[in-house]
């Protein structure tokens, strides 16, 4: 039974990686790609500046992008949770999933028209005195983190919904007649209980985030430079070596939050 | 003597339904005090307007003379021990024990001797650092007690807690419990659907039914004199048999009516006057007495034997009254020599005037 998808994963997954891992090892020169081993691309990616600000833009939008997920994401799992009425649930738990319903590019053009200099938003800023010039929202960091935090709500709040509703509704109980107020028992309870879940949001967030290609490319009007973007610009110039090292530097990383997470993940369950 | 829990003619209602329906009574200090009846009779919404978890609809409700109406649970002067003791699974024993405390911003100094003292009071000193899924479940209600007793509540409320433990350690766990209580002194509010339980520990036991107190007494009085049919037949084991009283006024003395059972006619107790000419008595298997023992009673008849299920240290018959074939069931004591009354056979029974109670045909 596993052989077919064993194999398949061979074909698709592992042949390609090990090629990719070939080519990172290539020499590109003048436009052109030289079957010659040299370590040159690792040592750009290392300490050239310009590559090095790409990986660091990259961590750093997925870092904001998981934060601002999280802190839409956990709110609303709280209120999917204590919503009582079952249809009241149906309804957030529908928003809550609409954003992976609509195609990317629409959501994305939808993102763009909301958060432009004319834009609702900007109009709402000006009119209420907020702002006296438009905010620019869009075609920067800004667009791209709301877009993708919009995109990534469904995978950060399950996770945590489904550690809430796992806690014993009497452990709330027992804090508050134990003397604990809605606060204390939020932050002595509540929260360390569904720490997993976050955990697992957030190991989810992350890593989409960094693999984020088509809004980075659509919302950040060519400011945002991740590695993804770096990747398909290079292949499209047939850089071989680059899109190579460009994509292992983004499996290295996803690996690492992976297992970073996975720690976390025993820690907090234990 | 002053109380510690007043209960003023209280309902709850959950829709149109009432949970409890205008119940008052109230619970002296330092007393172990049951709140029995099968599920759904309003005990655990009770004990859960006591605590704070659930607002009465009507009446009052008042802990250590204060009113409680409009103060939440995290404000009163009483903790709870809950059905599946409810630990915070991801903190120590000592965490647990010390979460009330801390919650208090008592000192450490305080919190840990305290907790200490706790942990000691349960017997559990040496495993303070586990986690609760380290324990069994006799070691996590001792820890569920101890959280609940840390904080030196004026009223103890234990939601059945000793309901997810076997047969063996619930009976070593009610003594306990008692002991501790006496230790502490603090009042207990202890809700139960397990009559013996109740009778074992309890100074008063509330009998609840359909959201009323049907009877509240001493455990002897409840079991010897119950007030109700539901009473009778809920705590311990009884017979319930229709009877025809004797016409008006005949046969009747200071609490006493004749009644009769297929042409048996015999004196008893009164506990509801019953409206018409048909009531019940209830009596209980082990009042009745059987062969040798039976020629000495007042109150005297032939029964057949139907069936006998032996049970160790005592064995049932389940028999027919002569001539009538009135069933009853009659528990006797097993001596360990004679061995059991054949089936079919006709033996003498008998009872005191006392022991049978005549209720209303409702």
């Amino acid at each position: 039974m596993l052989a077919p998808s064993l194999a398949l994963m061979l074909y698709a997954f592992v042949l390609p990686m090990l090629t990719f891992f070939e080519y990172s090892f290539y020499t590109f020169r003048r436009g052109k790609l030289l079957d010659e081993f040299s370590l040159t691309t690792y040592r750009r990616f290392l300490f050239d500046a310009y590559y090095q600000t790409i990986v660091l833009d990259t961590l750093w939008m997925a870092t904001l992008t998981t934060l601002l997920a999280l802190a839409i994401g956990y709110p609303l799992a709280f209120a999917l949770w204590r919503l009582e009425r079952p249809w009241m649930k149906r309804w957030l738990s529908l928003i809550i999933f609409s954003p992976i319903i609509v195609s990317v590019v629409v959501r994305s053009y939808g993102w763009i028209v909301l958060l432009a200099d004319q834009g609702p938003v900007n109009w709402i800023l000006k009119t209420s005195g907020l702002a006296a010039e438009p905010v620019t929202l869009v075609f920067n960091l800004v667009g791209v983190v709301l877009s993708l935090a919009h995109v990534f709500l469904p995978f950060v709040v399950f996770p945590i919904y489904s550690s809430m509703s796992r806690i014993d509704p009497a452990l709330r109980e027992a804090a508050m007649d134990l003397g604990a107020g809605w606060l204390r028992t939020f932050r002595s309870i509540t929260l360390p209980l569904t720490l997993p879940g976050v955990v697992a949001a957030v190991q989810i967030a992350f890593t989409l985030a960094l693999g984020a290609f088509v809004t980075p490319a659509m919302l950040g009007g060519g400011r945002v430079l991740v590695l993804p973007l770096q990747v398909y610009n290079a292949t499209a110039e047939i850089n071989w070596p680059v899109a190579a090292v460009g994509g292992l530097v983004l499996l290295v990383i996803a690996i690492i939050v992976v297992a970073l997470c996975n720690r976390l993940l025993k820690y907090s369950e234990a | 003597m002053t109380s510690d829990v007043e209960f003023r003619n209280v309902s709850k209602f959950f829709g149109t339904h009432a949970a409890v329906d205008n119940i008052s009574f109230s619970v002296p200090a330092g007393s172990f005090f049951s709140l029995l009846g099968p599920s759904g009779c309003g005990k655990s919404t009770t004990l859960r307007m006591t605590s704070g978890f659930e607002f009465p609809d009507r009446g009052d409700i008042l802990i250590a003379g204060e009113n409680m109406a409009g103060i939440a649970a995290y404000r009163r002067p009483t903790n709870m021990v809950f059905q599946r003791w409810a630990l915070f699974p991801h903190m120590t024993v000592f965490d647990n024990i010390a979460f009330g405390l801390s919650v208090e911003r008592q000192p450490r100094d305080i919190i840990r001797r305290r907790v200490g003292e706790a942990l000691e009071l349960v017997g559990l000193t040496q495993f303070a650092s586990r986690k609760p899924r380290q324990l069994s479940g006799g070691q996590m209600q001792r820890v569920a007690l101890a959280r609940a007793l840390v904080k030196r509540p004026k009223v103890l409320l234990l939601d059945e807690p000793l309901g997810a433990l076997d047969l063996k350690l619930r009976m070593q766990m009610q003594l306990e419990l008692k002991r501790i209580q006496r230790e502490v002194g603090t009042t207990f509010i202890y809700v139960t659907h397990d009559q013996g339980e109740a009778l074992t520990m309890s100074d008063q036991i509330a009998v609840m039914n359909n959201g009323r107190i049907d009877q509240l007494g001493s455990p002897q009085e409840i079991y010897d004199h119950p007030a109700t049919r539901f009473v009778a037949g809920f705590i311990g084991n009884a017979n319930l048999l229709p009877v025809q009283l004797a016409a008006e006024g005949a046969g009747r003395s200071a609490g006493m009516a004749t009644v009769s059972m297929g042409g048996f006619t015999f004196p008893t107790q009164i506990a509801q006057e019953p409206t018409g000419d048909k009531g019940w008595i209830v009596i209980r298997y082990e009042r009745i007495r059987v062969g040798d023992a039976a020629r000495a009673m007042p109150i005297r008849t032939q029964a057949r034997v139907r069936d006998a299920i032996f049970a160790g240290s005592t064995v049932h018959y389940v028999m027919a009254i002569e001539p009538a074939g009135t069933e009853i069931t009659v528990e006797t004591g097993h001596d360990g020599l004679s061995s059991p009354l054949m089936q079919g056979s006709l033996v003498d029974i008998g009872w005191e005037p006392g022991v049978t109670r005549l209720f209303g045909d409702v």
